[in-house]
């Protein structure tokens, strides 16, 4: 009887814990199935304002300490204010973040994500605030090239806020110079380069590209189909969304043979498939590959895997078609983006903070754990590397807006999946192409996708996202 | 006669060497990667250390505030432990010894949790929790991890207690025990192999969890230690010396958690000669 | 009188307190985000914008999308091979261990360390050995003079199932192996000594009488293997190839989670869910009716 009790005792009090927490105070608001109201809980503790900038886990080590410091000279010149600052999570991860802080009532005055989120999910589903006017003062801070794809619409909805994505050939400058070889500019110069690397040793592997990360195939394409139709990719990219234009053409389905001719012709080998960027550094390190087609970030990850033994050098995308212009997609690493649910009451300091961060000095300070390619910010100075030469005259001059930030994942996905396939013989291109016109297809029809969703947007939906008071000019 | 037996003796052993081999070497590379500076790592992949960083250790130790993840991680997996085992064991008891209306459905719709896919239905299970006001707390990480383990915890210890002859509790209960005094007494102590198993299954699933923990934790002082883990392989530069020390310090408690689990495990299996 | 009445709603009312707080916590914290998710897939959304109703639409979508097929039919056969693997290791390393020998605990202990490390270790890990360019399983391959079984381990898409499949297993084997272990040392001794007077021999001592007695151990293997193979194993294929190469590995999980992270698609992503739940359910209920013989199941 006793031990009965004292279950069915225990058994309450489980019961009610349950309760208090179930009913404990929550200032937590629901998502309603309207556009996402803003979060209810004042950024106000003892006296002081909070703002609270949040992004993913800052893939630089000492780049979360550049932060604190400006952070803590920000606050200094401005009593009152504090900005709490919370990095979690992976950058492929921001959008689930941005929803769940939403959804849990959270407040998040500033955000930073990688820029493709901004077109493809976040501005269409009303999570951003127009930035427009907000930041009508401070434009003239940034870098033009560097506001590629933050317009959307006409509207301003992120500000760029980190290095430039750029991509281009990493080589072994080293083994190069011992075999006499040049910076090829056309795709007949590489081809030869690679065949006497292979004549020099027969088991490298002439070039090496992540091809285990889906999400890099697609840069090839780029950068081929901007040549192969004539400059005109990205106005054609426009009209394939909209409808006026199938992506079957002769113009598509060359850019893809341009990009299956570096595996046919021995460039590229199998062993692609299964590299990733740890597999890239690595065979770079031990000599078994001595080029490689990606991004900056591959850069510093190979400058820190092999030191001092070997000079690397760039170059940009060969020539693949004659007489064309390169073109490669080149954008900044990092938006920062403010977001509609965010407090309104801290637009005021938010725009005090942003003010702040990007003076020249103070974005020095953020980037200094970096080798900056190239500044968001103009008079922050890029990095004396040794590859500065080749990326200022020959590589940035052409960059152009990364395709892939323009049209929807389901396309992206598409293209992930042909352009490797058509490598290894498992489609052709024609049916490459054809897959990317089905992707799009399947997207209207099962999707309720508009590429120009903000003609059809309601007031309701503008009223969401437009801040409800522009703060005056802070610049000092 | 003789020369066979050796022969096959000779041949196991050969077998149990090479399955070592194969089992161990690849914590061995790690632990060695985990004291390599990263260019060594990068050039001398397979090889041993030429000198020994301990540094990595203390750089992710610090990097990734270890020490505050492994409480968290302890609160976390702990409480789950110590929240399942009991309702488990209750519920199985109930199903496998006590005749009662219904007793079949509850066992099928306790069962069915077994049969949930994870992953995407974390997400509608994230809406429940902002519901609940569990967002961003170890004990909401901790009840939705009960809730996934409870369909296994029931499945198991319910074929555990069946095999169990029935006479025990009549025995117990003709000695004035009540029902549940005869669950505590007699029939808890010769399951401790399946309690046992829950703790190295179960627990350590949770230990390990990512997938809730990411979603539901959201202030870093209160992350676990596989979040923990992400901040060095989330990017796109992963450190990977450092990340193996990360992963040396992470992956060493569990291990003896089991050296110590596995002796009780077997010894309760054996002296209980409770037949299987 | 009053006390009789009152012990006998005690009795009656034990079992049902006793699985009160197993229902109560299952139904809120496991049903409700089921029956949820079935709500969303019943939508058209992204995640972050307003949901649209969509039926049953979703469904269609995914019954019609062939990818979707690909990953379950990669994920039959990661089951069927999985399941097999495992439950054959445990058992054999089970019967290699239980006789005494020198060094026996250690060996014990290192097969099961692999079940201790999370999947963050075990992808670095075997991503590495399996590198084409360095890693370790080619290098050996080819030394042993064996280099005609190089392959590309994740790269070549006939192989690189089979190779996350073994995976599994590495890691997983140690605990099978301490579950038949237990059933093992389970079974009484006389029986088997029983068996030597008759003049049995080992292979019929193993087919009538261990194989019998382990019956319920292997349920509970081959459920846990079988389970984990369709709703337990995002972790390991994610890990290893992303799913790749050519939607190969692709298997349930994974391209759930595709479709709801990578694609927004919530809706199709819990349709999805749904239909895996409900193929688990039928795999999984023949399976115990199958294999279960001494319960008192069909009360």
């Amino acid at each position: 009887m006793k031990r009965f009790k004292a279950f069915a005792l225990a058994l309450v009090m489980v019961l009610s814990l349950f309760a208090c927490t179930a009913c404990s105070g929550s200032s937590s608001s629901q998502a309603s199935s309207a556009a996402p109201a803003s979060a209810e809980e004042p950024a106000v503790s003892g006296g002081e304002r909070v703002i609270y900038l949040v992004g993913y886990s800052r893939a630089v080590e000492g780049e979360e300490t550049n932060w604190a410091k400006v952070i803590e000279a920000f606050e200094q010149e401005n009593p009152g204010m504090k900005v709490d600052v919370r990095w979690q999570g992976a950058a492929s991860e921001s959008v689930q973040n941005l929803s769940s802080a939403q959804m849990a009532g959270e407040t998040i005055d500033l955000f930073v994500t990688g820029p493709a989120n901004i077109n493809a999910t976040l501005a269409g589903s009303g999570y951003l605030m127009d930035m427009t006017e907000l930041m009508a003062p401070y434009m003239d801070r940034f870098e033009e090239p560097m506001l590629s794809g933050l317009y959307i619409g006409d509207k301003l909805w992120g500000i760029p806020y980190g290095d430039m994505s750029i991509s281009m050939v990493i080589y072994n400058k080293t083994l190069f110079d011992e075999l006499g070889l040049a910076a090829p500019e056309t795709y007949d110069e590489l081809l030869e380069i690679a065949n006497t690397l292979k004549e020099h040793d027969a088991s490298i592997m002439p070039m090496l590209h992540m091809g285990k990360m889906p999400m890099f195939w697609p840069m090839w394409f780029m950068e081929t189909y901007a040549q192969t139709s004539g400059n005109n990719s990205l106005d054609n990219v426009y009209k394939f969304l909209g409808r006026e234009r199938q992506f079957t053409g002769a113009e598509e389905q060359e850019a893809f043979e341009k990009v299956k001719a570096f595996y046919d012709d021995g460039i590229l080998s199998a062993e692609t498939f299964d590299t990733d960027v740890q597999g890239l550094v690595a065979a770079f390190a031990q000599g078994k590959t001595a080029m490689c087609y990606s991004m900056g970030f591959a850069y510093t990850a190979l400058k820190n895997a092999v030191g001092d033994s070997m000079d690397l050098g760039v170059f940009p995308f060969p020539q693949v078609v004659e007489g064309a212009r390169t073109q490669h997609g080149g954008g900044t690493s990092d938006a920062l983006v403010i977001p509609s649910f965010c407090n309104q009451d801290n637009l005021d300091i938010t725009m005090k903070f942003i003010e702040y961060i990007t003076r020249p000095e103070n974005a020095t300070i953020v980037f200094s754990a970096r080798d900056l390619l190239a500044p968001t910010i103009k008079g922050v100075q890029a990095a004396d590397i040794p590859i500065r030469d080749a990326l200022d005259n020959e590589i940035i001059p052409d960059a152009m807006q990364f395709l892939d930030w323009t049209w929807p994942a389901e396309v992206n996905d598409a293209f992930m999946q042909a352009i490797p396939a058509t490598l290894a013989g498992q489609m052709t291109c024609e049916q490459a192409a054809q897959s990317i016109q089905t992707a799009l297809d399947t997207v209207y029809s099962q999707r309720d996708y508009d590429p120009e969703w903000w003609n059809s947007w309601t007031q309701e939906q503008w009223d969401a996202v437009t801040p409800s008071v522009i703060p005056p000019d802070y610049s000092v | 006669m003789k020369t066979k037996k050796i022969a096959t003796r000779t041949l196991a052993y050969l077998a149990l060497l090479v399955v070592f081999l194969i089992i161990i070497y690849p914590v061995v590379w790690m632990i060695a990667g985990s004291l390599k500076t990263e260019q060594e790592f990068y050039q001398n992949v397979w090889g041993l250390p030429s000198q020994f960083q301990w540094d990595n250790y203390s750089r992710a130790w610090n990097h990734a505030k270890l020490g505050q993840k492994y409480v968290n991680s302890l609160l976390v997996t702990g409480g789950f432990l110590c929240i399942l085992l009991p309702v488990v064991c209750c519920a199985a008891y109930a199903i496998a010894r006590v005749q009662f209306k219904g007793k079949n459905w509850v066992f099928r719709y306790l069962l069915m949790g077994v049969m949930i896919p994870g992953g995407v239905l974390a997400i509608p299970s994230f809406a429940l929790a902002v519901k609940l006001s569990l967002v961003d707390t170890r004990t909401g990480l901790t009840l939705f991890c009960v809730a996934h383990s409870i369909a296994f915890g029931v499945f198991l210890m319910r074929s555990f207690f069946i095999s169990l002859p029935k006479s025990l509790e009549e025995a117990a209960m003709i000695d004035g025990c009540t029902r549940f005094g005869s669950f505590l007494r007699v029939i808890l102590p010769l399951s401790v192999p399946g309690l046992m198993t829950q703790v190295i299954y179960s627990g350590l699933n949770v230990w390990n969890n990512y997938l809730m923990a990411n979603l539901l934790i959201r202030s870093p002082e209160k992350q676990t230690l596989p979040l923990g883990l992400a901040i060095f392989t989330a990017e796109n530069n992963v450190k990977y010396p450092v990340l193996f020390a990360a992963l040396v310090c992470v992956t060493v408690p569990m291990l003896l958690v089991y050296i110590a689990g596995q002796k009780t495990f077997i010894a309760g299996m054996t002296a209980g000669a409770v037949k299987g | 009188m009053d006390h009789l009445k009152n012990a006998k709603l005690k009795s009656r009312m034990f079992p049902y307190l006793m699985c009160a707080p197993a229902l109560v916590i299952f139904t809120v914290f496991v049903l409700f985000p089921f029956l949820y998710g079935i709500y969303i897939s019943m939508h058209n959304w992204n995640g972050l914008s307003a949901m649209t109703w969509n039926g049953l639409k979703n469904y269609l979508y995914v019954l019609t999308d062939s990818v979707f097929w690909l990953s379950m039919k990669h994920t039959f056969i990661y089951a069927i091979l999985v399941t097999i693997l495992k439950n054959v290791a445990g058992l054999l390393l089970a019967l290699l261990v239980s006789k005494e020998f020198r060094g026996r605990t250690a060996f014990r202990v290192a097969v099961y360390m692999p079940v201790t490390f999370s999947y963050v270790v075990i992808g670095v890990l075997w991503s590495w050995i399996y590198n084409p360019t360095f890693g370790i399983l080619n290098n050996f391959l080819d030394t042993v003079g064996a280099g005609f079984l190089i392959q590309g381990w994740l790269s070549d898409p006939n192989v690189a199932l089979y190779s996350i499949i073994f995976v599994d297993v590495w890691k997983w084997c140690g605990f099978h192996m301490i579950l038949y272990l237990a059933g093992l040392q389970s079974i009484p001794r006389d029986l088997y000594e029983a068996a030597d007077i008759d003049g049995a021999s080992r292979m019929q001592k193993f087919l009538r009488i261990t194989l019998p007695q382990l019956n319920s151990t292997l349920v509970i293997n081959v459920l846990m293997s079988i389970t984990g193979a369709f709703i337990a194993n995002y972790d390991v294929v994610n890990i290893m190839t992303g799913g790749g190469p050519f939607n190969s590995t692709e298997v349930a999980l994974t391209y759930t989670m595709r479709t709801a992270l990578s694609l927004n698609n919530m809706g199709k992503a819990c349709a999805m869910s749904v239909l895996l739940f409900l193929f688990v359910l039928v795999f999984g209920f023949i399976q115990m009716r199958a294999m279960s013989r001494d319960e008192n199941y069909a009360d």
